[in-house]
C-alpha cells in the first residue's frame, strides 16, 4: 500500500472516528443528567386522567395562559403535546368548541373563567383542566 | 412480548421476500449478509403496506393484519427454499485485504454509534418534535382511534396529515401486537431503520469493491453524526435514507453483477416505492432513480440491459405507488406545499431570482457544515478523491448513485425556490435534514468510483446465468 492511500484512508478514518467519538462523548456527557421521566412522558402523565374522561372521538378546544403569543414555540410545543397525550380526540388551538382543555402554568381561578363563559367541569392537577365553553352549546 | 416477537417476524419477513425474489443456495450464501441488511427495511415496508390494506382501507381487526404478516413471512420463507433447491450460489465477494486497525477503527465507530443511539433514545423514549407531533401522533391515532378519518383531519393539519403512513402503520402494528403503545418499539424501528441504512452500503461495497472500502465506507456514513441523532429522534428522515440507499445499492449490484437478473432490481424498485410511503419526498426518489438509471449509461454496450431492466425498476416502484395513491387519493388532505398559491404564484416565485440566490447559498452552507462532521465532508472527498483516484474504469452503474444524487438535489433545491412557506424558516428548518436523505447513498457513490485501496480483483467474477 501506498503512503498516498494510506494517508488518505488514515485522512477519512480519523475525520469520522473524531466525529462520532466527539458526539458520543457529549451525549454520555449529557445522559446522566437528562430528566427520568423524559418531559414527553411527564407530559403524557399529566394528561392521562383528562383521556380517560373523554369518548373515543370528537373534537375538543385547547386553550393556554392568557396573553401568550400565538407563535410562542413553548406553547406550540405543549399544544402539539396535548394532542399527542389526548388522540384520537381532536384537539384544536381554540377555545371556541364546546368542550376546551385548559393548560394553564399561571394561576387562574374560576371566577376569572366564569367571567370569560367558561364553566369548570373538572381539575386534574398541573394546570390542567377541562371547561364547558358556555357560549357554545 | 408479542410486539418483540412480531419485530423479528418483520425482519424475518423481510429476509424472506428479498431470498425469494432473488435466490440462493439453502446455505450461507455469500450475498445473503446484504440480504439480512435490507431485511429490516424491507419488512417494515411490507408490514406497513400490510397493515394500511387490512387495517385501514379494508378495516379489518387489527389481528388480521398480524396474521397475515406472519402467514405471509411463513409462505415467503417456504417459496425461498423451494427457490434455494434450485438456485445457483452468489457471486463471490471481491477479494481483499484490510488491515486489522481498521477493523478495529470501524468498530470502535460502530459500538460509539450503537450506544450513543441507546443513550438518545434513553433521554427521549418518544423522539423529538417530529415524532410526536407527525410520525408517532398518527401511529397513536391509528391504534386508538375506532375510524380513519380523524387520524388525517383539517383540524391537526399542522401534523400534516398528507404524509405517507409506512413509519407510522408498522409502528401501529407493533403496537397493537404488543398490546400497549410502547415508546421503546418505535426506537427498535428507528434503529433497523439506521441499520440497514449503514449495513446495506456496507455490504454491496464488500461484495463489489472489497472489505476496506467498505469498512471506511461504513465509518464514514456514521461520521455525519446527525444520522445517529436524527434516528434516535424518530423522524421518518433515516427511514427515507434507508429505502434510498437499499434501492440505489441493489440496483448497482444488479447491474454489475449481471447473472442475478432482474428479480434483484425489482427490489431496489419496492425500496424506491417504499421510499415514497415513508416520505413525499421519496416520491421524487422514484423519478431520480428512474432518471439516473437511464442517464448513467457508460458506452452502448450498456444500453440494452439498462432498457431490460427498466421494466422490473418500474414495476417495482408501481408495486408501492399503488399504496401511495390509494392514500393520496382517498384519505389524505392536499399537501401544504401543493395547495397553496395557484401556477401564477408558483411561476412568479420559481422567477424571483433573489429566492435562487438564497436557496444557492443556504446549499452552499450547509455542505460545509452538513452532519456535525469535523471537516466538511465535501473537504474530505476531493482529499480522498484526489489521494485514492478513481478507479481505472468507472461503470455507467457506479456512477449511478451520484447522478440519482444529483437529480435528487436538484429536484429539492427547485421545491424550496418554489415553496410557499417562508423561505429563511423552511431552509433552516429542513435542509440539514434533506441532506441526510442522501448522505449514505452519496459515500457509498464516492466509494464506487474509488480506486482500490489494499489490492483485490477489480470486478467480480461473473458467475453462469440461473437456470431459474
Amino acid at each position: 500500500m501506498s503512503p498516498r492511500v494510506l494517508g488518505a484512508v488514515l485522512c477519512v478514518a480519523a475525520v469520522s472516528l473524531l466525529s462520532v467519538g466527539r458526539f458520543f462523548f457529549q451525549v454520555a456527557d449529557f445522559y446522566p443528567k437528562a430528566p427520568s421521566p423524559d418531559g414527553v412522558t411527564d407530559f403524557d402523565h399529566r394528561f392521562a386522567g383528562l383521556r380517560a374522561m373523554l369518548p373515543p372521538k370528537g373534537i375538543i378546544g385547547y386553550m393556554t395562559d392568557p396573553g401568550t403569543p400565538p407563535n410562542d414555540t413553548n406553547a406550540q410545543a405543549e399544544y402539539h403535546l396535548a394532542q399527542y397525550a389526548l388522540a384520537p380526540v381532536l384537539v384544536a388551538y381554540s377555545p371556541d368548541h364546546r368542550f376546551v382543555v385548559g393548560n394553564f402554568h399561571q394561576a387562574v381561578t374560576t371566577g376569572s373563567l366564569r367571567d370569560r363563559g367558561f364553566k369548570l367541569i373538572r381539575e386534574f392537577g398541573n394546570g390542567i383542566v377541562l371547561l364547558e365553553n358556555e357560549k357554545v352549546r | 412480548m408479542g410486539a418483540w416477537l412480531l419485530f423479528l417476524i418483520l425482519i424475518a419477513l423481510g429476509f424472506a421476500a428479498i431470498r425469494a425474489l432473488w435466490p440462493a443456495p439453502p446455505s450461507w450464501s455469500s450475498a445473503d449478509p446484504l440480504r439480512l441488511a435490507a431485511a429490516p427495511a424491507i419488512g417494515f415496508g411490507l408490514g406497513g403496506c400490510f397493515y394500511f390494506a387490512l387495517r385501514i382501507v379494508l378495516q379489518q381487526p387489527p389481528a388480521v393484519a398480524i396474521a397475515a404478516v406472519c402467514l405471509a413471512a411463513a409462505g415467503l420463507s417456504w417459496f425461498a427454499w423451494r427457490r434455494a433447491q434450485s438456485a445457483v450460489a452468489d457471486v463471490p465477494a471481491v477479494s481483499g485485504q484490510i488491515p486489522f486497525w481498521l477493523w478495529l477503527l470501524f468498530g470502535v465507530g460502530a459500538a460509539m454509534a450503537f450506544f450513543t443511539y441507546l443513550m438518545l433514545s434513553g433521554a427521549a423514549p418518544h423522539g423529538e418534535w417530529d415524532a410526536w407531533s407527525i410520525w408517532n401522533l398518527r401511529a397513536r391515532f391509528l391504534v386508538r382511534a375506532q375510524e380513519f378519518v380523524s387520524p388525517f383531519s383539517p383540524v391537526i393539519s399542522w401534523s400534516h396529515p398528507d404524509y405517507p403512513l409506512l413509519v407510522p402503520g408498522v409502528i401501529a402494528l407493533l403496537w397493537h401486537a404488543g398490546g400497549v403503545e410502547s415508546p421503546s418499539m418505535a426506537g427498535a424501528v428507528g434503529f433497523g431503520f439506521l441499520f440497514s441504512t449503514v449495513a446495506v452500503p456496507f455490504f454491496t461495497l464488500r461484495l463489489l469493491r472489497g472489505p476496506a472500502l467498505a469498512a471506511l465506507g461504513a465509518l464514514t456514513i456514521l461520521g455525519a453524526t446527525s444520522l445517529v441523532r436524527v434516528s434516535a429522534s424518530q423522524y421518518a428522515d433515516v427511514p427515507l435514507a434507508a429505502y434510498i440507499v437499499i434501492a440505489a445499492c441493489f440496483l448497482v449490484y444488479a447491474l454489475e453483477v449481471e447473472p442475478v437478473g432482474n428479480s434483484v432490481v425489482f427490489i431496489a424498485g419496492l425500496s424506491a416505492g417504499f421510499a415514497a410511503w415513508t416520505k413525499n419526498e421519496g416520491l421524487l426518489f422514484c423519478v431520480s432513480i428512474v432518471l439516473a438509471h437511464l442517464l448513467s449509461i457508460g458506452g452502448k454496450t450498456e444500453l440494452p440491459r439498462r432498457f431490460a431492466t427498466l421494466i422490473s425498476l418500474v414495476a417495482g416502484i408501481v408495486a408501492v405507488l399503488a399504496f401511495v395513491g390509494h392514500f393520496k387519493f382517498r384519505l389524505a388532505p392536499a399537501n401544504d406545499l401543493v395547495n397553496a398559491g395557484t401556477a401564477g404564484v408558483a411561476m412568479a416565485r420559481a422567477t424571483d431570482f433573489n429566492r435562487y440566490w438564497v436557496t444557492f447559498w443556504a446549499f452552499v452552507g450547509e455542505l460545509l457544515t452538513f452532519g456535525s462532521v469535523l471537516v466538511p465532508p465535501v473537504i474530505v472527498f476531493a482529499v480522498w478523491l484526489a489521494l485514492v483516484r478513481f478507479r481505472s474504469k468507472v461503470t455507467g452503474a457506479a456512477l449511478l448513485p451520484l447522478v440519482a444524487v444529483v437529480i435528487q438535489l436538484a429536484g429539492y433545491f427547485a421545491i424550496y425556490v418554489t415553496t410557499p412557506q417562508d423561505l429563511d424558516w423552511q431552509l433552516n428548518t429542513s435542509l440539514p435534514r434533506l441532506l441526510l436523505h442522501v448522505w449514505p447513498l452519496s459515500v457509498a457513490g464516492i466509494f464506487l468510483i474509488s480506486g482500490a485501496l489494499f489490492g483485490g480483483r477489480p470486478q467480480p467474477e461473473p458467475a453462469r446465468p440461473r437456470s431459474k
